[in-house]
């Protein structure tokens, strides 16, 4: 079953299934992380991937992933790769999508989305990992900029440098976080604008909106809060930039009752009217 | 930093491998190198700005211990109620290092932990503390086993009695079966309410069912002679057989009476959800 995505969606995590089974609330999609649905130690995907299919046939339902590991210098993990496909075809999944980040590495998976050196060797060794990924999942993968709490002084280009060429030589797509982008450009310094004009608009296939959290100076990606001002802000501009993708609202720590995300998704669909609006009054 | 000296994509991550996972931290890990990688990449980390470089690595050492230490957390929950949380966090830092993670699906992190738990010190205090993890990972794989559809026991009512001898069940995919020579699940029972003391519990012999409802993880405390009958059908014997195998093992407390309630039991629970007829 594919079905394709519009407007805002949800993250779906465990703790809403039995509300959404039972009260399908208004919501236009969902995202998974993948790998709950892959079952521990290779096994089934047992009362999650149940639930995950009862869900599946009232909304249309995307796939994310954490644990590629496109960035990493150990071999493509195939067994992971199977696993994936699997539920791809289960699911329909149009596309599937992942970090441009490194998890592990020396066969240890760290479970963090680690930054890359933007260097030419790093965009090499990616491009053609992702030309194999795709090979092997027969789906377009689809990449998201990660929250970034250092850089490297050997980086030879800037991160939307980098995703551009990416995009050039293997045509995957862009899951533009914009909360991301805000986090990155606080913590490294840089205009967030710049990042959202060095993507290529066509790549963007999907947005992400979360809450961070702020540590002394740094801000951190933490997934634990309502989205901020400023990220609504530049949300804003972003639809404003790449037009009307579809857009999800994450939520994955202290996670709130659902109308708490509805609540999330209602501003988001705000703005979207907005921009939107405005540009059927300059038409 | 000149091209000549950046650090390649291999030394740059295991270089960072290093740092994030090294339990002693990120400052004195660069302050006493013991096992640092020989190539030092703290050069590649840009410096300008107002953040110190340190407060910048640390952000993910500290989510590397934080993120695992929750999951274990989730999937261990009696195990920490037993040691309490500051002993618990020693455990998992212990543990991550004896097995670190080589999994992507991270459900698989603590697979090991009932395994550690044998030879770590804490068990000195705690001797059922493996049996426990081994009951709180088996009830993990539980939630993940897949569950078939109901079984319509219709079908059994036109069976003659020599079919019934023969009939072999199904049991559910979900169905798992622990032994543990402590009552681990009388512990496992008050993991999550805060106010209740973990309970004494002393050595005996305890047969536990694990499967799943269609709502979440039932665990079923079994007889022995319960455990022996339904240990014979999940292999595949004939009913028949397995009567008569369990009766000769328990001559004086086996009758059909009571087996008739097993089974009526095993049906209600969706224990059973097949039969394969001669």
């Amino acid at each position: 079953m594919s079905r394709s995505i519009s407007g805002i969606g949800l993250g779906l995590r465990s703790v809403h299934y039995d509300v959404i089974l039972e009260h399908r609330p208004d919501v236009p999609w969902f995202e998974i992380i993948s790998e709950n649905y892959m079952g521990p130690q290779g096994g089934s995907g047992g009362r999650p991937l149940e639930k995950l299919e009862q869900i599946h046939q009232n909304y249309p339902v995307v796939m994310h992933g954490v644990s590629l590991n496109i960035g990493s210098v150990d071999a493509l993990n195939l067994e992971y790769l199977k696993q994936l496909k699997a539920l791809a075809d289960r699911l329909g999944a149009e596309t599937v999508s992942d970090h441009l980040c490194w998890t592990g590495v020396s066969g240890q998976n760290l479970h963090d989305l680690l930054p890359l050196p933007y260097t030419h060797e790093a965009l090499n060794h990616i491009t053609d990992r992702v030309q194999r990924i795709q090979d092997i999942v027969k789906r377009p993968l689809v990449l998201e900029n990660v929250s970034t709490y250092l850089a490297y002084t050997h980086s030879q280009m800037t991160e939307w440098e980098f995703i551009s060429r990416l995009v050039e030589q293997t045509h995957c797509g862009v899951l533009l976080d914009v909360n991301n982008v805000y986090v990155s450009s606080r913590n490294l310094n840089f205009d967030p604008i710049d990042f959202l004009k060095g993507i290529p608009s066509r790549a963007v296939k999907q947005m992400h909106l979360a809450g961070y959290s702020e540590s002394g100076n740094i801000l951190i990606d933490t997934h634990d809060h309502p989205v901020t001002d400023p990220v609504w802000a530049l949300y804003e501009k972003a639809l404003d930039h790449f037009g009307d993708i579809p857009t999800l609202i994450e939520w994955d720590d202290k996670i709130p009752e659902l109308n708490v995300l509805q609540i999330e998704t209602a501003k988001a669909e705000a703005i979207r009217k907005k921009v939107f609006k405005k540009e059927k009054v300059l038409v | 930093m000149s091209d000549a000296l950046a650090p390649t994509l291999p030394e740059l991550q295991s270089w960072m491998r290093w740092l994030i996972t090294e339990p002693q931290g990120v400052q004195r890990a660069l302050e006493n190198p013991v096992h640092e990688p020989i190539l030092r990449c703290l050069p590649a980390i840009d410096r300008s700005g107002s953040i110190d470089v340190h407060d910048r690595l640390r952000v993910y050492s500290n989510a590397y211990f934080l993120r695992l230490l929750e999951v274990l957390r989730e999937e261990y929950p009696a195990i920490q109620k037993v040691i309490g949380v500051e002993s618990f966090g020693v455990l998992v830092c212990d543990y991550l290092k004896a097995y670190p993670s080589s999994s992507p699906n991270i459900a698989d992190l603590g697979k090991d932990l009932p395994e550690f738990l044998k030879t770590h010190s804490i068990s000195q205090s705690f001797p059922y503390l493996s049996d426990l993890a081994s009951f709180e990972r088996l009830f993990l794989m539980t939630v993940f086993a897949d569950r078939a559809p109901d079984f319509d026991s219709t079908q059994l009512q036109s069976l003659s009695e020599s079919e019934w001898s023969e009939i072999r069940f199904v049991l559910d995919s979900s169905v798992h079966f622990f032994h543990s020579t402590w009552p681990v699940d009388l512990v496992w029972d008050v993991r999550d309410i805060q106010e209740q003391p973990v309970p004494q519990i002393n050595f005996s012999d305890r047969n536990l069912l694990l499967f799943r409802d269609p709502q979440w993880v039932r665990v079923r405390v079994l007889s022995m002679e319960e455990r022996v009958l339904l240990g014979h059908l999940s292999e595949g014997m004939p009913l028949g057989q397995a009567c008569d195998q369990t009766q000769s093992a328990f001559p004086d407390s086996i009758s059909a009476e009571r087996i008739q309630t097993w089974f009526a039991t095993w049906i209600q629970l969706g224990i059973i959800k097949g039969v394969l007829l001669p």
